[in-house]
């Protein structure tokens, strides 16, 4: 991929996307990038990064998660200069959740319709985010693969419990209920949200992955550090990971999405 | 309909962010921001229904299952499954659960019920210790459609479980609290039918825990 956004700092920020259905009858993820050429968002809001992965039978999925990302990213558009971006993320959330929990109800489907939402927003001040759900945001530097947003599942939760002696470890691994949310965008009020209040320092080399969790559950945090190192660029990052999670034919293989941002400098690329 | 990605010789010293691209491939965003390569493809693939013929092989859109195996994807979730680990009623579909995780370890001790302003006839659960007002999702008690209110901890409810006593607390942000019309500077005791205000909010106070009930 050729395409790249270079920022203030003299770092590149390059953009790579791929999306499969997985074994499922429809697509329910939705994604998407900030338009580039809105120079002046990029000047201090960064280049904005989304990926959600919508729940609810058949097409509502879809829809909801379509319409979450097209209002978080309009929203996001509107930023002012002055506005902090941790503000300007709340309100594009909040915004997301507003536009979801309307469809919802306009199909008689509150609770039942919603979406997960992961952001990444790549600002002159730093990376940051904006996470409702259990998407993924991954920043892997030097080979290995960090996660940046806390998942908002049951099995988080119950994780807490087992930390604190409440549960045990057995228990919570069989938890028929582990892999559902605790938050997402639609319900008409946000449960939880993860986002920083200050922007995380990126640095060259570094690839920032967003995705849903059809990616994660076939392939494990090693082998997707290993894939988008290997990889050329961005694109052929995310091309590859899509690939070998559809190669493992795991029998309930879900939509599976992956956003990558490979950063370098403005002279190395 | 498309956004095309500009091609412009490399930039110098941008005032910000620039995009640049080379003329071996054309890298358009459509007007739903996915990337695509408009050599191979005539439209965004990641917006289209149905296949998208990419070099020889299908680019599949929809529908990997029908490609791969004939049939017994749907069959799956109806055989019997192994006792442990227990899996979901449908494996990878993303769903939401209800179940209280906090029964047990922090069960509900009072409400506020808005009786005035945008949130009007939502109640909200009071926990053990303390419970922060503010228009922010991540609040406790999160009054979100109220602009007046403070993003983050506006006041804050305590419930204090060894006196068996509410208090009202004024909080970190700039927006005043009143109890019955009373500025809060101090933590004030809070009694059943109190009106708590922040903002355009009038919330109403109602206890469950007390003298003759409580969890410990």
């Amino acid at each position: 991929m050729t395409t790249h956004f270079i920022g203030t700092d003299g770092l590149v920020y390059a953009p790579g996307n791929a999306q499969d259905v997985g074994k499922r009858e429809d697509q329910q993820d939705s994604f998407g990038f900030s338009d580039p050429n809105d120079t002046g968002l990029m000047a201090h809001g960064g280049m904005l990064a989304i990926v959600a992965d919508g729940m609810g039978g058949m097409a509502h999925g879809a829809e909801a998660s379509q319409l979450a990302v097209r209002a978080f990213l309009q929203h996001y558009a509107t930023k002012q200069i002055g506005e902090p971006i941790t503000q300007a993320l709340g309100r594009a959330v909040e915004a997301a959740d507003r536009s979801v929990f309307e469809f919802a109800t306009s199909v008689d489907l509150a609770r039942d319709v919603g979406s997960t939402l992961v952001a990444a927003a790549f600002a002159p001040s730093g990376l940051y985010w904006m996470s409702v759900g259990d998407s993924a945001l991954y920043l892997c530097r030097d080979g290995s693969l960090t996660q940046l947003n806390h998942p908002h599942t049951l099995g988080a939760k119950l994780a807490e419990l087992v930390k604190r002696g409440v549960m045990s470890p057995e228990d919570a691994a069989i938890d028929p209920d582990r892999d559902a949310l605790t938050s997402y965008v639609g319900a008409g009020g946000i449960a939880q949200i993860d986002s920083p209040g200050e922007g995380l320092a990126v640095t060259a080399g570094d690839i920032v992955i967003l995705c849903s969790d059809g990616l994660y559950r076939a392939l494990s945090h090693e082998e997707i550090a290993r894939i988008a190192t290997s990889a050329a660029d961005a694109q052929e990052a995310a091309d590859t990971l899509i690939a070998s999670a559809l190669a493992r034919e795991l029998p309930h293989q879900d939509n599976v999405t992956v956003l990558c941002v490979r950063i370098t400098n403005q002279e190395s690329k | 309909m498309f956004n095309s990605i500009s091609t412009s010789k490399p930039a110098i010293t941008p005032p910000a962010f620039s995009i640049e691209g080379d003329f071996t491939m054309a890298m358009m965003r459509c007007s739903h921001g996915h990337f695509y390569d408009a050599a191979k493809h005539t439209s965004c693939p990641y917006c289209g229904v149905g296949a998208d013929v990419v070099e020889g092989k299908t680019r599949r859109v929809p529908d990997h299952a029908a490609a791969s195996a004939p049939a017994p994807v749907a069959a799956a979730p109806v055989a019997p499954q192994p006792a442990v680990p227990a899996a979901s009623a449908d494996p990878g579909v993303t769903r939401a659960v209800y179940r209280d995780t906090s029964s047990g370890i922090s069960p509900v001790v009072g409400w506020l019920v808005c009786v005035e302003g945008p949130d009007k006839g939502r109640d909200f659960r009071i926990h053990g210790e303390k419970n922060f007002i503010g228009r922010s999702p991540a609040m406790d008690i999160a009054l979100t459609g109220d602009e007046s209110v403070s993003r983050d901890k506006h006041a804050s409810v305590a419930y204090d479980p060894k006196h068996r006593v509410f208090w009202i607390l004024p909080g970190e942000a700039a927006g005043l609290v009143y109890l019955n019309e009373q500025m809060v500077n101090t933590p004030m005791k809070l009694t059943s039918r109190d009106i708590v205000e922040v903002g355009k909010s009038k919330l109403m106070f109602w206890p469950l825990c007390d003298d003759t009930f409580h969890w410990d």
